[in-house]
């Protein structure tokens, strides 16, 4: 080097680096000679390092966390980044949305990059086939095989499969990044403690059982292809090989990492995988890749399983890795039992006494990191939050009542406790006293811990929720069934349960199990006795909370009935901020599943007790649950006046500012309602300007998704279709899955309006998959029906009957009346075309009872138009000509014409039985309540004499409510503040 | 309000003149609360004063010196600090419990920052210009302006030198990684 032309070099390298990558080579070709071989090599490698030292050093020292953080992982991001230069230079520098970063790899099938997902703003594992292979129609096969593999395994230890896509002719497989180090890095030079090596082989022997449940075979097992996240958690990735179970034949491999047949070329199954298994759990427990003494600490029955699954003939292999698994576990226990157990350890916290005589809680954490670890048997970054939470106890015992609130609420935080995590507490909690009580914390010096902000809610609350979890369960089964509950271990699971809500409109969760289970759980323990009124307060603000949870995963039946049973306890009668809150959330509950009526008395009664209180905040929420009603019920003046009512106390109140947007979202929802057009774009256009740039994308994306369907009543599907479009890339941006999922059913219906139905399916089936990865169950059934509708109209009739009785059950649990019967109507038309007349009678006939009092103006057409078809089916020719016009004059008259399809098969009975436009032969029905009873008629000959001639109430026909034919999907009303 | 020496500033006027510069280094690092806790930015600072003072054999000739000097104190006393670090990992605390911490990966002390130190070394034996850019620009947080004014060259020029420097001890780092 030192003897090198340093000027050249530099020269060389600055007018190559202006060049494009791709003509470094030949810009270098021509200006070196060959006698510059090691200049050019200089040269060469610092362009290769210019490609890949993206953001390295590009923030000063100090600032840049990854130089001077004090946790084992620091600065070591740096040395793995730099590990790789003198890779590709060629590499590109973006594919499609993803921004190429790095490369991490490659094998035999491909590259794999960590990249920038630009939309989504995470980073993303691409996999993009090497370009040996672009041409090659079977390589790209086995690529695109390869990705459907991935993705048929949904499991925690199993690197997930993000997408499949085409950017510039290149097939990419997106993939989960897993930020930490390999395996094979991992074990560099040493084994792993047993406990470790059991824990990291428990998380592989869990991925694979995944796997061969899927029917997959990884075919790679190898250290290099195991990684271990900063926190922990092992995945399992590159199945660069990996085979469906039932195409068994000889792949490839890594040598050194073969099982015997692999290595032979024989028939594969799960059992050459769980050599490569056995072969990588001995290399955890010995620390070499060959053939060693088993250490002494080793268990024997832990060396019997791996070395049966080093057995050279499949055969004598454990036949599954479920056994291998027992095994594990139990050796896990043992050494569970065996480690010495650290006794009562004392609280990691230094009291003292300050200045103003309050105690003074200051974490010392580094000192007594490993003491925490030890007793409380969790991995470094929890016993921060672990200390925390003991801090916490020991502050409680001195905490006035409201400071225990507080205190309780911050467990949750505790991974990154500082003012900035306060606030954000605070600006949950949106309560007026809770400002004060922050202030007298920060006075008391209770807040001292600050922690980098990268931390805060990632690692640290991943390690914290299961802790508190556990903790929580542990002490309300310690405290009996039968006994009062404590409230600080309420507010514990309340903790760990409601901060995920929030997370539920953006993040696929596979925890949704798990927070049900909590959710469910904390329910059975706000169902046990107590007498302290404090201790109704806490449960009343706690099943406010569940409610909003439940509410985001569409199942609002759940929490609706412990709210009831709480506010009318005799302790719950006084009037309160909570007992308030509490009965606005059993209204926007009562609203979506129940009777509009009882939702109206419910909203009132929590007026009135705000009102005495003075909560003007907490007033302007519930006036938007009352607009949402009174629209509901047609009442449209009552709604403007009530919206206008909410917008003034949110422009007379600085605490209510924030609500502002809502008012203006809903007036111009109800102007879309009433058909004032103008109004609402006005309305929408006012709400966009006052948006500020810093305000969500998923906001904005609303109002582009409200003027969507503005302009899609005005007719012009183009100018809607681009709204829609505006608003979908914004929700996609925002990362707003429930806003997104909603904008791709009114795109499926605007396509399916113009008739092309594969379009609309496309769009349905992308929406209902969004919905199943946010867990919202009332979305999932509105998706269903969208795609029953759609199969029912391609004729595809046994398709379309499972779908609408899915929606049908979700709807009925969830006891949303008005969507129960649409689903009854569309499941009668099914059976109808189906020719299973009997059971299309027993829909219709449900379905006409909800029509009574109940149903929207699209159902009752659609009850009218299948009672109609079935009278003529069943040759009561007149009745059923009377009834299908009944249902063309009622649309004409309400101004709300029929669905398309539904159109469709009226006049295509019509034409069937040859009836014309005006029968004079068939007086018309001249009410709609006559219509209806007319309908009945239709069941009842059908049936014999035991159906009751029904009173029908007098319908609500004027409210033209959904722009869909079927789903909740105009994104309305008040979801984003029904609860607190 | 400072005590002059001879015609020009002196010294201590110099480094009062440069105290605002470096507060606000100090209030970007408080922001962002990325120092070791037990570390604060005023004893960071005031650490760099107390350096500065005491290297009596110094010549400070004009305000842009100060601010190299200034960069070089505080590259110093961070490298000091990834050493603190380092050797409080390799034993100066208690022994570690293997038992859960062995997930995490072992606890080897952060070398990329000596590593990057050494490296700067051996980059200004080649060209101690581009060493200075790197050092007003990482180390002491500068502005390719700042460090332009400081060197007295074009801000083209610092951007030249901190683009090739960067890239070389980035190879260099990587090398050593190999």
């Amino acid at each position: 080097m030192a003897g090198l032309d340093w000027q050249r070099v530099e020269s060389l390298y600055h007018n190559a680096a202006a060049l494009p990558a791709a003509e470094w080579a030949p810009y270098l070709d021509s200006h070196c000679g060959a006698a510059d071989t090691e200049i050019r090599h200089e040269v060469e490698e610092l362009l290769a390092a210019r490609q890949q030292s993206d953001g390295f050093l590009d923030r000063p020292a100090l600032e840049d966390g990854r130089w001077l953080r004090s946790d084992a992982a620091a600065g070591r991001d740096w040395g793995r980044q730099v590990r790789r230069v003198g890779a590709d230079p060629t590499a590109p520098e973006q594919l499609g949305n993803y921004r190429i970063l790095r490369e991490l790899g490659r094998g035999g099938t491909g590259i794999v990059y960590l990249a920038e997902d630009l939309l989504l703003g995470r980073k993303v594992a691409v996999k993009v086939l090497a370009p040996a292979g672009w041409a090659e129609p079977l390589r790209r096969r086995h690529f695109v095989e390869e990705a459907c593999l991935l993705a048929s395994v949904r499991d925690p230890n199993v690197a997930a499969v993000h997408s499949l896509e085409q950017a510039g002719g290149v097939l990419l497989i997106v993939m989960e990044w897993v930020d930490g180090e390999t395996l094979e890095e991992k074990l560099a030079g040493a084994a792993l403690s047993v406990a470790a090596a059991v824990s990291v082989g428990g998380q592989i022997a869990a991925a694979l059982g995944a796997m061969h449940a899927a029917g997959v075979l990884h075919c790679d097992l190898k250290g290099s292809n195991v990684r271990i996240a900063n926190n922990g958690r092992v995945k399992v990735l590159d199945f660069g090989l990996a085979r469906s179970a039932e195409r068994r034949t000889a792949v490839g491999g890594t040598p050194g990492s073969m099982s015997p047949e692999q290595r032979r070329g024989a028939d594969l199954d799960e059992r050459s995988d769980l050599w490569a298994f056995g072969l990588l759990l001995r290399h955890c427990l010995t620390g070499t890749k060959g053939v060693s003494p088993w250490p002494a600490a080793v268990p024997p029955a832990l060396v019997d399983v791996v070395e049966s699954c080093l057995a050279h003939d499949p055969e004598d292999r454990p036949a599954t890795i479920d056994a291998v698994q027992t095994v594990l576990r139990s050796v896990q226990k043992q050494c569970g039992d065996d480690e010495p157990v650290a006794a009562a350890v004392p609280l990691p916290t230094d009291t003292a006494v300050s200045e103003d005589g309050g105690p003074v809680l200051q974490l010392r954490l580094a000192a007594r990191a490993h003491e925490l670890e030890a007793a409380l048997g969790i991995a470094p970054c929890a016993r921060r939050a672990a200390a925390t939470e003991e801090a916490l106890a020991a502050l409680w015992e001195s905490a006035t009542p409201a400071e225990q609130q507080l205190l309780a609420r911050l467990s949750t935080f505790a991974g990154s406790w500082t003012h900035a995590s306060l606030q954000v507490v605070a600006a949950a909690e949106d309560d007026p006293q809770w400002e004060p009580l922050h202030a007298a914390f920060v006075d008391r010096g209770w807040v001292e811990v600050t922690i980098a902000p990268h931390e805060f809610g990632g690692e640290a609350r991943m390690w914290l929720v299961p802790a508190l979890r556990e903790r929580a369960r542990a002490a309300l089964e310690a405290s009996g069934a039968h006994t009062a509950v404590d409230r600080r271990h309420l507010h514990y699971f309340a903790a760990v349960v409601e901060p995920f809500d929030a997370d539920l409109h953006a993040t696929p969760s596979a925890e949704y199990e798990q927070l049900d289970r909590d959710n469910e759980e904390l329910l059975t323990v706000l169902a046990r006795p107590f007498d302290d009124p404090h201790d109704v307060a806490t449960q009343l603000r706690i099943a406010s909370g569940l409610g909003r949870y439940w509410m985001l995963r569409g199942q609002w039946h759940v929490a609706a009935e412990h709210l009831q049973r709480l506010l009318e306890l005799p302790q719950a009668q006084e009037a309160s901020l909570v007992r308030g809150r509490a009965l606005r959330s059993l209204c926007a509950l009562t609203m979506r599943g129940g009777s509009a009526a009882t939702a109206l008395h419910l909203a009132e009664e929590s007026l009135r007790v705000l009102a005495t209180l003075g909560a003007e905040t907490e007033r302007a929420k519930v006036l938007i649950n009352l607009g949402g009603i009174s629209k509901s019920l047609g009442r449209f003046d009552d709604a403007q006046q009530q919206y206008a009512e909410g917008l003034a106390l949110t422009q007379s109140h600085a605490d209510a500012a924030h609500l502002g947007t809502y008012f203006h979202q809903n007036l111009a929802d109800l102007a879309v309602t009433t058909g004032d057009l103008d109004a609402a774009e006005r309305h929408y256009e006012e709400q966009l300007r006052a948006l500020r740039d810093e305000e969500l994308e998923a906001h904005r994306s609303r109002v582009h998704h409200g003027l969507g369907i503005v302009w899609w009543k005005r007719g012009d599907h183009a100018a809607a279709r681009m709204r829609f479009e505006k608003a979908a890339e914004m929700a996609r941006r925002a990362a707003d899955r429930r806003g997104l999922a909603a904008t791709l059913a009114c795109l499926a219906i605007l396509a399916e309006e113009q008739g092309s139905l594969d379009h609309a399916r496309m769009l349905h089936q992308q929406s209902l998959d969004m919905r199943r990865e946010i867990g919202d169950v009332s979305g999932i059934a509105s998706s269903e029906a969208n795609l029953g509708n759609i199969a029912h109209q391609l004729g595809d009739f046994t398709k379309a009957l499972p779908l609408h009785l899915s929606a049908l059950a979700a709807r009925r649990r969830n006891a949303d009346v008005a969507a129960v019967a649409r689903s009854l109507g569309e499941v009668a038309a099914v059976q109808r075309d189906l020719r299973d007349f009997a059971a299309a009678y027993v829909a219709l006939r449900e379905c006409l009872e909800i029509c009574r009092d109940a149903a929207e103006p699209d159902t009752v057409l659609r009850a009218l138009e299948v009672a109609g078809t079935l009278a003529l089916t069943a040759g009561q020719r007149e009745r059923g000509a009377r009834l299908l016009h009944a249902a063309q004059r009622y649309a004409e008259d309400a101004q709300h014409p029929l669905s398309p399809s539904v159109q469709r098969e009226v006049d295509r009975y019509l034409r069937r039985f040859s009836i014309g436009e005006s029968s004079q032969a068939t007086p018309e029905v001249s009410t709609l309540e006559v219509a209806i009873q007319e309908a009945w008629r239709v069941i009842h000959d059908a049936d014999g004499p035991d159906v009751d001639n029904p009173d029908v109430d007098d319908l609500e026909l004027d409210s033209d409510r959904r722009v869909d034919s079927d789903s909740d999907d105009t994104i309305t009303d008040s979801s984003e503040t029904d609860h607190t | 309000m400072m005590a002059s020496d001879g015609g020009g500033l002196g010294f201590d006027g110099l480094v009062q003149s440069a105290y605002d510069e470096l507060r606000g280094l100090a209030h970007r690092i408080r922001s962002r609360q990325l120092l070791h806790p037990q570390h604060d930015t005023t004893s960071l600072v005031h650490e760099t004063f107390l350096k500065l003072s005491k290297s009596n054999d110094l010549q400070v000739s004009d305000e842009e010196h100060l601010h190299a000097i200034a960069a070089r104190t505080m590259r110093q006393l961070i490298i000091d600090l990834a050493r603190k670090h380092g050797a409080e990992k390799r034993g100066g605390g208690r022994a570690r419990q293997e038992l859960h911490d062995d997930i995490q990966g072992s606890e080897a002390p952060s070398t990329d920052l000596l590593d990057l130190d050494q490296a700067l070394d051996r980059l200004a034996a080649l060209d101690p210009r581009k060493s200075q850019v790197v050092e007003l620009r990482f180390f002491a947080g500068c502005t390719a302006e700042q460090a332009a004014a400081v060197l007295d060259v074009s801000v083209a020029t610092v951007h030249r030198e901190w683009d090739f420097a960067r890239s070389w001890i980035y190879r260099e780092l990587s090398r050593d990684e190999r």
